[in-house]
């Protein structure tokens, strides 16, 4: 029996070939124009591009059971993106193709080859286990007169996106697309947008594992939304979903369209600025379940806001009612990416395994008001603010920790300093949920949170930025889990000038529910990353050491993310 | 010897993404795509409609903490050079359902110049794909993309400065 490194037999990689009514009393009026006439809306010769590279090195210190000499993975990955667009007069042509490899994958046992990592998913195929190449994204627009159109890839939002809201979130490596025929006609303060598509999610990751790719499940979306801007600014829509609910390579993804209608949603939104002091929005929508394995027959949501600027102060109040959402993003969220986000009333530096469930809420009702007071003009500015929210978490079961109905209640203040080149942000919190059935003594689960992130000029083009973060999770009486843990990262960043930066990262966890092992203990990762920038344009970075893995989130959506250790190499340049 | 040939894939690889730039349009050569946006009052925005000005195109969220950073700086531009010419556009990528959080973030910085919506991420896939947050292009008078810049570091605003200064001069 013997542990052979075998042949990734593959010399393939991608050959890339890059081608060549003022209604302003409020806000200033926009900046005085000279108006060129301009034949369409777009100019020729437009052209922009992005070029991605990454490789990663895995290598774990964890060892194979008969092997002590062999780490459970030792194998490299490298990631190509290229995205780039090019137009003339009217018309933008743009792609995206996307490849991605594995090397020293697979070894041979026991006459057997086997892989480290399966690259291939469920319903993929493709012309060798560790290699794949995908066109992710290609479309075509046009704009003539008012009209502007979209064949291929677009990105889509109805309404505050509790109808439709599919659009990119590239910082927690989320692509999803909508793949098919779009319109907007525009006309004064009248725009009416139709869209009929497949859904698109991003099959290769740029920065996390590339494993068990699968094939799209092409939900089909078709909507048509009418919104009258002004200083009452309206609108209405409807959006038709058609779930797939098998991953089929081979399936036509056009035999969607054939299919029946699983979820309709009917929605309307309302915005008025300058009703006395104040700037108010509510939006309203209805959903109907028409699946044999949706259990609910309708939900809804409702999101009113309130935002007014007193002297230095600016407070916004916002209030929300959701029940039974969730089943729009349930086939979606099989592969990871929702199709319908609408407002949430979560922080979300400070989202855990158990808050994420209410991030995108199902069965919420409460409200937020928070508070920024603005000190300061010009380059120097410091804004403290404070926040506030409570809701009622009525979902139970599935990703919900909580088998009883509960509280939250979350707390938070912080501020944001600029003067000169000293730049502060902080923010701390406290937030309890507390559940209906908990006992007196121990009712309910609590999170301290605190986040600081400071730049201090030391000498011309010398700086150095810090960046810790720590939360302390405290379980109430919970049936699925009774350990209380802390969460701990932090950056240290000596910049050079504009073109080095050295970093040292350190994370601690000791929460149970990541899946990730510290290389310096079992909870502690420490890392090291020098980071270049030969132009403003293109960046390399060469990193060596571990993160932890854990929840993050980027505009209001949070992916469960894993860790790493190992050394990686990344280039990226916009041209 | 197991590391040396996708080492060598790997440098191989990067070599090609450095040719595939060297053989691109240089930035200079390239026009900026239009766009039409509507602003925080509803009024819509063309960047063609700027054309014999300089205008910088500043991608930023109310999520992310370097642009907060950044927008005193912007700020001051704006208040410098915006009367001798210089256009700035905040174009906020925040999606629909954080809208509600512009307007008062913006109030609450004081900031004045244009803010503009890209509430699905259209126009910031066009310009940065990679949507790195902050995103700066600079157009020049003739709508061609001058230079863009990633992210923020302390005392980028200098260089920027200095640089619409010099665009604006040409």
């Amino acid at each position: 029996m013997g542990r052979v490194v075998a042949s990734s037999g593959l010399g393939v990689l991608l050959a890339l070939c890059a081608p060549r009514p003022a209604l302003a009393d409020d806000l200033p009026d926009p900046a005085p124009t000279t108006v060129a006439p301009v034949a369409g809306t777009l100019q020729g010769g437009a052209t922009h591009g992005l070029e991605e590279f990454r490789f990663r090195h895995y290598q774990s210190d964890e060892r194979l059971p008969d092997f002590p000499d062999e780490p459970v993975f030792d194998y490299q990955e490298v990631v190509q993106r290229l995205q780039v667009s090019g137009g003339s007069s009217f018309l933008l042509l743009g792609a995206q193709l996307d490849a991605v490899t594995l090397f020293s994958n697979e070894y041979i046992l026991d006459d057997e080859r086997v892989f480290e990592r399966e690259l291939w998913g469920e319903g993929l195929v493709g012309p060798h286990p560790n290699w794949w190449f995908t066109v992710e994204k290609v479309w075509l627009q046009g704009t003539t007169g008012g009209f502007a159109w979209t064949l291929g890839d677009s990105y889509q939002a109805f309404g505050r996106g509790l109808a439709l809201n599919v659009v990119k979130n590239t910082d927690i490596d989320v692509d999803t697309s909508l793949r098919g025929a779009h319109g907007k006609l525009t006309a004064g303060d009248w725009e009416v947008t139709a869209v009929t598509a497949l859904a698109n999610p991003q099959q290769v990751r740029l920065e996390n594992p590339n494993l068990n790719l699968r094939a799209d499940r092409p939900h089909g979306v078709h909507g048509v939304r009418i919104e009258r801007f002004g200083r009452v600014r309206f609108g209405a829509h409807g959006v038709a979903y058609q779930f797939v609910r098998q991953l089929d390579e081979a399936q036509d993804p056009f035999s969607t369209y054939g299919g029946d209608v699983d979820a309709g949603v009917v929605g309307a939104t309302v915005e008025a600025s300058s009703v006395g002091p104040f700037d108010l929005g509510a939006a309203f929508d209805w959903i109907a379940y028409g699946a044999d394995d949706i259990t609910a027959d309708h939900g809804y949501g409702a999101y009113l806001s309130a935002s007014a600027y007193p002297g230095i102060a600016s407070v916004l109040v916002e209030g929300k009612l959701y029940r039974d959402t969730e089943w729009l993003n349930q086939f979606s969220g099989l592969d990871g990416y929702e199709l319908s986000t609408g407002p949430s009333l979560e922080y979300e530096r400070a989202i855990t395994e158990d808050s994420s469930a209410t991030l995108n809420s199902n069965d919420i009702f409460g409200g937020r008001v928070r508070t920024d007071f603005a000190l300061g003009q010009g380059g120097s500015m410091v804004t403290p603010y404070v926040s506030a929210a409570a809701f009622r978490d009525q979902d139970l079961g599935g990703v919900h920790f909580n088998e009883a109905p509960e509280t939250v209640v979350h707390g938070l203040g912080g501020i944001v300093a600029v003067v000169g080149e000293f730049h502060m942000l902080a923010n701390a919190g406290y937030r309890t949920d507390l559940r209906d059935d908990s006992p007196a003594a121990n009712p309910g689960d609590s999170t301290v949170h605190a986040d600081l992130a400071i730049t201090i000029p030391l000498a011309h083009h010398l700086s150095i930025e810090l960046a810790p973060s720590v939360l302390r999770y405290h379980w109430g009486e919970n049936p699925v889990q009774q350990q209380d843990y802390t969460d701990f990262s932090s950056t240290a960043a000596l910049k050079i000038g504009t073109p080095w930066a050295l970093l040292v990262y350190a994370d601690y966890s000791d929460n149970p529910l990541i899946t990730s092992t510290g290389n310096v203990s079992d909870n502690v990762y420490m890392a090291g990353e020098v980071q270049w920038q030969p132009t403003s344009a293109t960046t390399v970075k060469a990193f060596y050491g571990a993160y932890r893995a854990g929840i993050r989130c980027a505009g209001g959506q949070c992916r469960s993310l894993p860790g790493f250790e190992g050394a990686r190499a990344s280039f990226t340049a916009n041209f | 010897m197991s590391y040396l040939r996708p080492l060598f894939v790997a440098a191989l690889a990067l070599g090609v993404s450095a040719a595939a730039l060297v053989v691109a349009p240089p930035a200079q050569a390239a026009s900026a795509t239009d766009f039409a946006l509507r602003d925080l009052n509803g009024t819509q925005h063309k960047l063609s409609q700027y054309a014999g000005k300089v205008v910088l195109l500043n991608f930023w969220a109310t999520w992310c903490g370097p642009c907060q950073v950044e927008m005193p700086h912007l700020e001051a531009m704006h208040k410098e050079l915006g009367p001798k010419g210089l256009v700035i556009l905040g174009i906020s990528t925040d999606d629909a359902k954080l809208d509600a959080t512009v307007k008062p973030l913006v109030k609450g910085k004081g900031l004045t110049y244009t803010i503009l919506r890209d509430p699905q991420t259209t126009v910031v896939s066009q310009f940065n794909p990679a949507k790195t947050l902050p995103f700066n292009v600079l157009v020049d008078k003739a709508g061609q993309v001058a230079k863009v810049h990633a992210g923020y570091n302390p005392g980028d605003e200098v260089a920027l400065k200095a640089e619409l200064v010099e665009l604006m001069a040409k």
